[in-house]
């Protein structure tokens, strides 16, 4: 974990709402899937924004960002060249899969962003991916779409049909990532038929290593309720463990 | 000559630029050599384990930064079994900060601290609630902070400081309950109250509804309080509040600060502390300064 600073290779519109940004940064093939970096534009005052590992080639590092705000805003109006602050690699990866095991991704907006390395990462991997978004321009390539307007895909959420699915499929684990809704619904379909459901979470965050607690999660422990943070403790949790009404 | 040289009330310290409480932890070992700082300030500890607020507890708003962790903690207890001796071997001199809600319960937890020798003295945080003042922050009761330094100062020969809230009518009358009951130094400012709200939805970006204010914008605030303090007592000032750089450090020094702590600033460069360090280090040098040349020196005052 260090404070690199990154070269942007590339910054590419996907759509209205998504770009991919390239940022060359020393060491970066360290980087496993589920991790994410603390991005600053070099003379910006305001703090770090958090944003996921979305693919690694040659130390240059994809991250699909999108725009919600004015801190993602000035992240897309990166040119080629300019220099970012890259704090990381931040967080615990998503558990590798085993050979045998069948994985099933569901994924939700820009919480597709950690699967594309994932799948990437792991050739081998059994992996069957659902995707959802709201619209068309929040759905990218998976194994089964889904927008709640319709446009493309199934219309719906990306849970509309999982109860079905994994009544008559075999799995063995569940990788989400999306909006805590989507995550915690999630949890409740899905926790009766597989105990292992990996969680990435997001929370606002100030220093993004631990030593802050503003990015704390309620979790179930041997010592009662504790609130961990996402930043250090996660952003990997398990989906039995979590207390989604917080 | 080290022209960084500094003092508080009883202890010497390589340079000026220690870390607020809350704002770092041994994570920044990573960025930098954390001998380096002028001195180590730890998260404050309480009597009991917190488990800390709700969440949402932080929210980054215009020029600064809202926060309402709680005070989240493992209890002095777990804190000195497992906690504190990975302290133990760093040079730079370790000030525990810690808060209770009776004046009992603060005197105990010095007790017990007492025991750690490499502790070389204490940040005492008054401003959480007093259960013996009807639940209003100790900080802001003058005769209280007066009650609670004064037992404190007798069971401690180390450094003892009292840190400061500014959500007080007067910040002078509080200092000078610390200085008149033995405080060695006190520090300030702690977080401002704050707030902000969704204007789309109407909804509070923070569970507890009002959170601590601090960065870039408080500086101000914390800056003619600094200045005020600094007139009115003749013990050490250690000051922070929205530091950014070696010149807002320089700002404080005029106004009479000792001492400074850098917070929020290290969550937009977790190695700004050492940055500092080297950029006043080189300010001082090229004018051929130390600390004392220009502390509480600020003039065009009429
Ligand atoms: C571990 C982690 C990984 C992430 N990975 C990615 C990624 O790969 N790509 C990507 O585009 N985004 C990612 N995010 C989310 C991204 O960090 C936020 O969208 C970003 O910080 C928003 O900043 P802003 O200044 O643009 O928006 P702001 O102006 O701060 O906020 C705009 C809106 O977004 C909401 N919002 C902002 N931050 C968060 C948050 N952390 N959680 C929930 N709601 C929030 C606000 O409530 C507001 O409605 C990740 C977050 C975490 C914690
Ligand atoms: C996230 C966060 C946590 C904090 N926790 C504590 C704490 O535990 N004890 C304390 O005395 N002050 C705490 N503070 C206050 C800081 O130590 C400091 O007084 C204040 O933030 C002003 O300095 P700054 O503007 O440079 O951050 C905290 C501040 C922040 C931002
Ligand atoms: S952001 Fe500071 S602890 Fe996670």
């Amino acid at each position: 974990m260090k404070d690199h600073i990154g070269i942007v290779v590339n910054n590419k519109k996907i759509n209205e709402l998504y770009n991919v940004i390239s940022v060359q940064i020393e060491n970066a093939n360290l980087g496993t899937p589920g991790q994410f970096y603390e991005l600053k534009v070099k003379y910006s005052q305001r703090m770090r924004i958090p944003i996921s590992i979305y693919n690694i080639t040659d130390n240059v590092v994809e991250f699909m960002v999108k725009i919600v705000g004015d801190g993602t805003k000035e992240l897309t109006q990166l040119k080629e060249k300019d220099t970012i602050m890259a704090l990381g690699p931040l967080g615990n990866p998503f558990t590798p899969p085993q050979a045998d095991q069948n994985c099933l991704i569901l994924s939700g907006g820009v919480g597709y962003a950690p699967f594309y390395y994932f799948k990437k990462h792991y050739p081998k991997a059994n992996i069957t991916w659902f995707h959802g978004g709201a619209n068309r321009n929040e759905v990218f390539e998976a194994d089964r779409i889904f927008t709640n307007d319709g446009s493309i895909g199934i219309k719906g959420f990306v849970t509309a049909d999982l109860h079905e699915y994994l009544q008559n499929n075999k799995v063995d684990r569940i990788l989400t990532c999306g909006p805590r809704i989507m995550m915690k619904n999630i949890a409740n379909i899905a926790l009766p038929f597989v105990k292992d459901i990996e969680c990435s979470l997001e929370e606002y965050m100030a220093c993004g290593i631990g030593v802050c607690y503003g990015c704390a999660v309620k979790v179930k422990t041997a010592k009662g309720l504790v609130y961990k943070t996402v930043c250090k403790d996660g952003a990997i949790f398990q989906g039995s463990e979590v207390i989604w009404d917080e | 000559m080290n022209r960084l040289a500094t003092k508080l009330g009883k202890i010497n310290f390589n340079n000026p630029i220690t870390v607020a409480s809350g704002t770092f932890g041994l994570e920044c070992a990573n960025f930098y050599n954390i001998n380096k700082l002028g001195a180590i300030v730890t998260k404050t500890i309480t009597p009991e384990e917190k488990i800390g607020n709700p969440t949402p507890r932080i929210y980054e708003t215009e020029c600064g930064l809202l926060n309402s962790i709680g005070l989240q903690n493992p209890g002095i207890d777990e804190f000195l079994k497992y906690h504190v001796k990975e302290y133990k071997n760093f040079s730079a001199p370790l000030l525990v900060s810690f808060s209770a809600s009776t004046i009992d319960e603060f005197a105990e937890m010095l007790i017990k601290l007492e025991k750690i020798d490499y502790i070389k003295g204490y940040e005492v945080n008054v401003s959480c609630p007093n259960v013996e003042n009807e639940g209003l922050a100790f900080g802001i009761d003058a005769k209280i902070v007066y009650e609670l330094t004064k037992r404190l100062s007798k069971l401690t020969e180390k450094e003892l400081i009292i840190k400061l809230s500014p959500n007080v009518t007067d910040i002078v009358s509080i200092a000078k309950a610390a200085e008149e009951g033995g405080a060695s130094s006190v520090a300030l400012i702690n977080t401002l109250l704050g707030m902000a709200i969704d204007w789309k939805t109407g909804k509070s970006m923070i569970k507890r509804g009002v959170a601590g204010y601090s960065g870039t914008a408080v500086k101000p605030v914390a800056l003619q309080m600094v200045y005020k303090v600094y007139q009115a007592l003749s013990i050490p000032i250690l000051a922070m509040g929205g530091i950014q750089n070696y010149k807002d450090c320089l700002e404080f020094i005029y106004a009479g600060a000792s001492m400074l702590s850098i917070g929020t600033a290290q969550f937009c460069d977790p190695c700004l502390p050492i940055k500092i360090i080297n950029d006043l280090h080189n300010h001082f040098t090229q004018n051929n300064i130390n600390i004392s040349d220009i502390k509480g020196k600020v003039w065009g005052i009429d």
